[in-house]
C-alpha cells in the first residue's frame, strides 16, 4: 500500500524524462538508438505501475470485503499536504484504493503498457518520437489520477489532463490543419461536457460540504448517499438527480454520447495507437467510471437513471447505423467504440454498475485489439484507410488477421470470446429494469444484430473480398493527410507484415480477447463478486432467464454475421454491397454515410450562426460598448492629468502660495469642531 | 525620569554616534589621508552604515526599549523598525552613487558624509520622543539634502532644484517650529509622553494646540510631499542628481511618516479634529499623485508623481490607525512599515535602473532614454519591469502585499470609503507604471544599440538587490511581516 503513489508516479517521472531529456538523447545516441531507449523507458514504467498494481491488488485481496476501502497518498512517501484548503473545503492529494479504482489500474496499465509496446514499433519512423511518449506517458499519469482519486476534484484534474492528452495527441501530427481541427473539435465538445462536470462537482460541495468520495470517518460525500443524508438532512431525489444529471453531462462529453460524440471519430485523426489506447481502451471510458464511482448517488434518482440507459442504448443504436456504411476503417471501429460506450452506460443506467465496467475491461481489450489491429492494416497497406481499397489480406498478414478475428468474434457476441458475457450481462440486466425494461432490451439486441453485421463487413472487405489493390502501387503516394504518415522506405513497399513489438501487443490482446470474459460468467461471476465493495447495490427484478438471454445474445450475434457473410460473397469482386446508382438513391444509405447529417447541422448552427452571434458581441458590445466606456475613462483621466499640470508653474512663489492656502486649509479644518460649537 | 547616567543615555544612541564619528574621520581622512581615492570613502561609508544597521538589529533582537535623555529620545520598535529601513536606504544608495558620481564628475567625498549625515537626521525623527528633537532630526535631514539636490554643480537644473527645495523647504520649517510653539503654549510640554498625558485628561482640547497641530501636519507634510504641500517633488525628483533622487525619495518619507505615525499616536485622544484633514489630504494626494503620473513624459518626474502617490496610500494607514480595534490600529501602523519597505525597495530600485544606465554623455531621465530598453540592456529593462509592478500593486511583488495590507487595515477599522478611492485610483497607477514596462519592451530604440552602461557592478548589485527584496518580500510577506509585527 505504500507504494501506491508510484503507480501514477512512475509514468509521471516518465513524462518528465521525455520531456526535458528525450531531444537530446535522441540528438546523443542516435536516431535508432535514442528511440529504442524512449520507447523502452516509456514502455518500461507503465508496467512497472502495473506490477505495483498487482502487488496492491495482493494486498487488498488479503483484506475482507469491507475493507477492501483503503486511503493512501499519491504523494511521496506518504505525505499529507492539502492541495486547496479554504474555508471548509479541504482537498488532499488521496488516492482510493478499491476493487473499482485498482480494476481501472490494471486496464489502464496494462492495455496501456501493451499499446505504449505497439507504438514502438508503429511510431519507429517517426521524427517525433520523443515528444508522442511524452504525452502518452502524461495520459497514464492523468488517467491514473482520475482513477485513483479520492474526491471529485482531484478527479476532475486527471479528467482535464486525460483531455489535454487527447488533444495533444488528436493533433499529434499538427502540420496537417485537419489533424488540429479534430484536436480542436475534441477539447471544445469537451467543454461542453465539463460545464456539467463542474458545475456538478459545486453542486456537491453545496449539497454535501465534500468533495471526498469517501473518507475514513463516513463523512465522504458517497458514505453519506449510501445513507441517504445530506449534512443538513435527508438526501432530497431533486439534489441527487440534479447533480446525476450534471456528472451525466460531462460524462457524455468525454465518453462520446449523443449529442456530444461527434468528436470522437474526428479524434481517429491521432496515430492508431492514441486511438487504441485513449480513444477506445481507457479515456473515454472514463465517463463510465465516474458514473460507476458516484453509483450510490445516483441510485437515488430513478430520472436520472432512466436517462442515462436511454442516451446509452439510443447511442449504442444510432452510432451503430452510422458505422454500418463507413468506408475509413478506423472510422468504422470509431463508431462501434461509441456504440459499445452506449451499452455500457446502459449497464449504468440499469443499476447494473458492475456490468457495465465489465464491459469497459472486455471492451479495452478487444477494441484496443482492433485498433491496433487496424493500424497493422494500416502499416501493410502503407498508410491506406480505405477499406474499399483493401481486400485478401487474410494470407498477407496472418497474425494480424488471426489476431483480428478473436476481436471481431468478441464484438459480436459469440461465446466464449470476452464480449460475449459481459454484453448479455448489460442486456440481461436490462430485462431486470424496472422501466421499460423489455424495451431497453429489444434496442440493446437489436444493435446487436447491426454489431455484427458492421464488423463482419469490416473482416469481409479488409481480409476476404479480392484485393482492389496493386502491390507496386502501395506506399508509391505514401500517405494523404491521413494516418500513418511514417515515411516508408524501400523495403516497406507492397504489403508486409509489422513487426515483432507490435505482433506480440497484438497476441497478448487476442489472448485476452479470448478468455477475459471468462471471468464474468453467469453463476460464477467473480467479477461482479471483486467489484461489489466499490458499487451501489440496485435491487433489478426478475427478468429473462438467463439461459433464454445467452442464447438469444448468440443467435443475434450469429445471424448478423451470417447475413453479412453471405452478402459480401456474393460481391467477392467488388467487395461492395450496393451498387454506384443504388448508392445515390437509397436514403437510408446516404443519411448513414453522411452521419445523420448532424456534424452539417452542429456545423452550420454552432460554427457558422454561432460565429455570427459571437462576431456580434465582439464587434457590437465588447469594441463599440465596453472598449468605448474604457477609453472614454482613459481620455477623461488623460485630459483631467493635462489639466492640473499646469498648476505645476515652476514658480517658487506659486507653489508657496498653494502651500499657503493648503495651510489655511488645513488649520480650519482641525478648528472646525469649535467654530461649530462656537455658533451653536 | 531616569536619565542620570549619560553613559546610558549615550549607549542609546550608539548607531547614530557611530554615524557622526564615521561622517567626521571620512570628512577629514578624504581630505587628508586617502585623497582622490573616493572608493574608501564610499566603502567606509557604507561599512558604517552597516555597523550601525547591526548595533540597531542588536536592538531589536534584544528588545529592549528605553529611553534616554530624559525622555526625549524613545528607541522603540517603531523608532528601531524605521531606523532599519533608513539604514537601508542609506546603504543603497551609498552603492548607488559609487560609480554615477565619478561618471557624471561629480565625485566629491562630502556627497558621502552628507548623506550619512542625512540618515542620522531622519534617524533622529524616528526616534524622537519630544517636539525639539524632531525637528531638529528635519533639519539635520533637510540641510544634507538640499545641499545634495544642488550637487550637480555644473547643471543649472541641478542649481534650481536645490534653491527651490531649500526655500519651500524653509518656508515648511516655520510652520512647523510655529506649531511646535503653539503646542507647547497649548499643553506646556515638547514631550510626547508629557503631551499624551496631558490630552488625555483634558475634557475639551485647547485651540491653540489644534492650530499647532495643524501646522505639525503642514511641516510633515511637506517632507512627505502630500498634496498640497508637493508641489516642490517633482521639480526636486527631476533636477537633482538620481542618485541623490534615490535616496532622498527614500529617506525623507522614511523619517516623515515615524514622525506622523508617532505624532498622530500620541494625539489620537483629539482625532476627531484632525482626522477629517488627514482623510481630505489622503484622497487629494492618491487622486491627483497618480492622476498627474499619467501624463508625464520624463521618468523622473512620473516617479516623483508616483512617490506623492504613495504618501497617499501611506496616509490611509494613517488615518487607518484611528479605530477603537486594537488589532485593526495594530494592522494599520504594520500595514504603513511594509509598505515603507516595499516602497524604499521599488523607488529606489526604479531610480536605479536609471543611475546604472547613466554614463558620463548621457543621463537616463526621458521616456525616450528607455525607449526600446528591453533590446538594448535587457537586465535592467527586465528588473525596471518588476519595480514597475510592484509599484503598480501587481503580485507577486511587495508593493501588492503592501498595497493589500493597508486595503484590509482601513476596511477593518471601517474606513471603506478611503478603501475604494485607493482601489480606484491602483487601477489609474497601473497605467502609467505599464508604460514604462511599454516603452522598454514593446517600442523601437531611438538611440544606437552601442552605449554600454557604465556604472558597473555596485549600482547593479544595489539593484539587484531591490529586485530580490520586492520578489521575495512579496512571495513570503511573512518574513517581513514578522519584523514590523514588532511593533505590537
Amino acid at each position: 500500500m505504500s507504494l501506491v503513489w508510484l503507480i501514477p508516479g512512475l509514468p509521471l517521472i516518465g513524462f518528465l524524462f521525455h520531456a526535458f531529456l528525450g531531444k537530446s538523447i535522441v540528438k546523443s545516441m542516435g536516431d535508432a538508438n535514442g528511440k529504442k531507449t524512449i520507447g523502452a523507458i516509456a514502455t518500461g514504467v507503465v508496467f512497472a505501475s502495473l506490477l505495483i498494481s498487482v502487488m496492491v491488488f495482493m494486498d487488498l485481496m488479503k483484506l475482507a470485503p469491507m475493507d477492501q476501502r483503503q486511503y493512501v497518498s499519491l504523494l511521496p512517501g506518504g505525505a499529507r499536504i492539502p492541495w486547496i484548503s479554504i474555508g471548509s473545503l479541504h482537498v488532499y492529494y488521496m488516492g482510493i484504493i478499491d476493487p473499482l479504482s485498482l480494476l481501472m489500474c490494471f486496464i489502464v496499465t496494462g492495455v496501456g503498457g501493451v499499446i505504449h509496446l505497439y507504438a514502438t514499433g508503429y511510431m519507429a519512423d517517426d521524427k517525433d518520437y520523443p515528444r508522442f511518449f511524452t504525452y502518452f506517458n502524461l495520459f497514464i499519469f492523468f488517467m491514473l489520477m482520475l482513477v485513483l482519486s479520492e474526491n471529485i476534484l482531484l478527479m476532475f484534474v486527471g479528467w482535464e489532463g486525460v483531455g489535454l492528452c487527447s488533444y495533444l495527441l488528436i493533433s499529434f501530427w499538427f502540420e496537417d490543419v485537419e489533424n488540429s481541427k479534430a484536436g480542436n473539435k475534441a477539447f471544445i465538445v469537451n467543454r461542453i461536457g465539463d460545464l456539467g462536470f463542474s458545475i456538478g462537482v459545486m453542486t456537491i460541495f453545496a449539497v454535501f460540504g465534500t468533495l471526498s468520495f469517501y473518507t475514513p470517518q463516513g463523512t465522504g460525500f458517497l458514505d453519506m448517499a449510501a445513507k441517504g443524508i445530506t449534512p443538513h438532512g435527508m438526501l432530497s431525489v431533486g439534489a441527487a438527480t440534479l447533480i446525476a444529471l450534471l456528472l451525466f453531462m460531462g460524462a457524455c462529453g468525454k465518453s462520446a454520447q449523443f449529442p456530444l460524440y461527434v468528436w470522437l471519430p474526428d479524434a481517429m485523426a491521432g496515430p492508431t495507437p492514441v486511438s487504441a489506447l485513449i480513444h477506445a481502451a481507457t479515456m473515454v471510458t472514463a465517463g463510465v467510471v465516474m458514473i460507476t464511482r458516484v453509483s450510490p448517488l445516483i441510485v437515488h434518482s430513478p430520472i436520472a437513471m432512466m436517462v442515462i440507459a436511454c442516451v446509452g442504448v439510443f447511442t449504442a443504436f444510432y452510432a451503430a447505423t452510422i458505422a454500418m456504411t463507413q468506408n475509413d476503417i478506423k472510422k468504422v471501429l470509431a463508431y462501434s467504440t461509441v456504440s459499445q460506450l452506449g451499452y455500457m452506460f446502459l449497464g449504468c443506467g440499469v443499476g447494473a454498475f458492475a456490468a457495465g465496467m465489465f464491459h469497459v475491461t472486455t471492451h479495452a481489450f478487444f477494441k484496443g485489439l482492433l485498433f491496433l489491429g487496424a493500424g497493422s492494416v494500416i502499416h501493410a497497406m502503407s498508410g491506406e484507410q480505405d477499406m474499399r481499397k483493401m481486400g485478401g489480406l487474410k494470407d498477407r498478414i496472418p497474425v494480424t488477421f488471426w489476431t483480428m478475428v478473436c476481436a471481431w468474434l468478441a464484438i459480436s457476441g459469440i461465446p466464449p470470446f470476452a464480449g460475449f458475457w459481459s454484453k448479455d450481462e448489460i442486456l440481461g440486466s436490462a430485462t431486470g429494469f424496472p422501466q421499460y425494461g423489455m424495451a431497453l432490451y429489444a434496442v440493446g439486441m437489436f444493435t446487436a444484430l447491426m454489431t455484427a453485421f458492421y464488423m463482419t463487413r469490416l473482416m469481409m472487405k479488409t481480409f476476404w473480398t479480392k484485393p482492389r489493390y496493386k502491390d507496386e502501387e502501395l506506399g508509391a503516394h505514401s500517405s494523404h493527410g491521413s494516418d500513418d504518415s511514417h515515411s516508408h522506405d524501400a523495403k516497406h513497399h507492397g504489403v508486409h507484415e509489422s513487426p515483432p513489438s507490435m505482433l506480440i501487443s497484438l497476441v497478448i490482446l487476442a489472448i485476452l480477447s479470448v478468455i477475459g470474459g471468462l471471468v464474468g460468467i453467469p453463476g460464477h461471476n467473480l467479477f461482479d463478486k471483486f467489484l461489489a465493495p466499490s458499487v451501489a447495490p440496485y435491487p433489478l427484478k426478475d427478468g429473462m432467464p438467463v439461459p433464454i438471454g445467452m442464447l438469444l445474445g448468440t443467435a443475434f450475434g450469429a445471424v448478423g454475421i451470417a447475413v453479412c457473410v453471405v452478402m459480401y460473397n456474393r460481391r467477392q469482386e467488388t467487395g461492395d454491397l450496393l451498387s454506384p446508382k443504388e448508392k445515390a438513391s437509397n436514403a437510408l444509405y446516404k443519411g448513414s454515410l453522411n452521419l445523420w447529417y448532424v456534424d452539417a447541422a452542429y456545423y452550420k448552427f454552432f460554427v457558422t450562426e454561432g460565429g455570427k452571434v459571437a462576431e456580434f458581441i465582439w464587434q457590437g458590445i465588447d469594441r463599440a460598448l465596453i472598449d468605448g466606456i474604457v477609453n472614454f475613462v482613459a481620455g477623461l483621466l488623460g485630459f483631467l492629468s493635462e489639466l492640473f499640470r499646469r498648476f505645476q508653474t515652476g514658480y517658487i512663489r506659486a507653489y508657496a502660495f498653494m502651500m499657503l492656502a493648503g495651510v489655511v486649509a488645513v488649520v480650519i479644518s482641525v478648528l472646525w469642531p469649535f467654530l461649530r460649537h462656537l455658533h451653536i | 525620569m531616569n536619565g542620570v547616567n549619560i553613559s546610558e543615555d549615550l549607549y542609546q544612541i550608539l548607531p547614530l554616534i557611530v554615524l557622526w564619528g564615521a561622517a567626521c574621520v571620512i570628512l577629514m581622512g578624504d581630505v587628508i589621508l586617502w585623497k582622490r581615492s573616493r572608493g574608501i570613502t564610499a566603502f567606509l561609508s557604507l561599512a558604517s552604515c552597516l555597523v550601525a544597521m547591526w548595533l540597531v538589529l542588536q536592538r531589536v533582537v534584544s528588545g529592549d526599549n528605553t529611553s534616554a535623555f530624559h525622555d526625549s529620545i524613545l528607541n522603540d520598535p517603531l523608532a528601531l523598525i524605521t531606523t532599519i529601513a533608513l539604514l537601508v536606504t542609506a546603504s543603497l544608495s551609498i552603492l548607488l552613487a559609487w560609480s554615477y558620481l565619478k561618471n557624471r564628475g561629480m565625485n566629491h567625498g562630502e556627497y558621502y558624509v552628507l548623506l550619512i549625515l542625512s540618515v542620522t537626521g531622519a534617524m533622529l525623527m524616528a526616534s524622537a520622543n519630544d517636539l525639539i528633537i524632531l525637528f531638529i532630526g528635519l533639519e539635520i535631514l533637510s540641510f544634507s539634502l538640499y545641499i545634495l539636490a544642488g550637487f550637480s554643480r555644473n547643471e543649472v537644473k541641478s542649481q534650481e532644484s536645490s534653491l527651490k527645495y531649500f526655500l519651500l523647504g524653509a518656508f515648511a520649517s516655520a510652520f512647523l517650529l510655529y506649531g511646535i510653539a503653539m503646542i507647547y503654549g497649548g499643553t506646556g510640554s515638547i514631550n510626547f509622553d508629557v503631551i499624551a498625558k496631558e490630552i488625555q485628561g483634558a475634557t475639551a482640547p485647547n485651540p491653540m494646540l489644534m492650530i499647532g497641530i495643524a501646522l505639525l501636519l503642514v511641516g510633515l507634510g511637506f517632507k512627505a510631499a502630500v498634496i498640497p504641500f508637493h508641489q516642490w517633488t517633482p521639480d526636486v525628483y527631476e533636477g537633482a542628481p538620481t542618485s541623490v533622487t534615490a535616496y532622498m525619495a527614500g529617506a525623507a518619507k522614511i523619517g516623515a511618516f515615524a514622525a506622523i505615525l508617532r505624532v498622530f499616536n500620541t494625539l489620537m485622544p483629539f482625532h476627531e479634529f484632525w482626522v477629517p484633514a488627514i482623510y481630505i489630504i489622503a484622497v487629494l494626494t492618491m487622486v491627483f499623485g497618480n492622476l498627474l503620473a499619467i501624463t508625464q513624459t520624463n521618468v523622473k518626474r512620473m516617479l516623483a508623481y508616483s512617490s506623492i502617490a504613495h504618501a497617499g496610500y501611506l496616509l490611509v494607514a494613517v488615518v487607518s490607525m484611528v479605530t477603537s480595534n486594537v488589532t485593526a490600529h495594530d494592522q494599520a501602523i504594520e500595514g504603513a512599515l511594509f509598505y515603507l519597505f516595499a516602497y524604499i525597495f521599488m523607488t529606489i530600485g526604479a531610480f536605479g535602473v536609471l543611475v546604472y544606465l547613466s554614463s558620463h554623455d548621457k543621463d537616463y531621465q526621458t521616456f525616450d532614454d528607455i525607449r526600446g530598453l528591453a533590446r538594448r540592456h535587457p537586465l535592467p529593462a527586465y528588473l525596471m519591469m518588476f519595480f514597475m509592478l510592484s509599484l503598480g500593486g501587481i503580485p507577486p511583488t511587495m508593493g501588492f502585499v503592501g498595497k493589500w495590507l493597508i486595503f484590509i487595515a482601513a476596511i477593518h477599522s471601517g474606513q471603506v470609503g478611503l478603501a475604494i478611492v485607493m482601489a480606484l485610483v491602483s487601477v489609474a497607477a497601473v497605467y502609467y507604471y505599464l508604460k514604462v514596462v511599454w516603452m522598454m519592451c514593446f517600442e523601437a530604440p531611438t538611440k544606437a544599440p552601442s552605449d554600454i552602461p557604465a556604472n558597473g557592478f555596485p549600482a547593479l548589485l544595489s539593484v539587484t538587490f531591490c529586485a530580490i527584496a520586492t520578489v521575495i518580500f512579496g512571495v513570503l510577506p511573512d518574513l517581513m511581516i514578522n519584523i514590523t509585527g514588532l511593533i505590537r
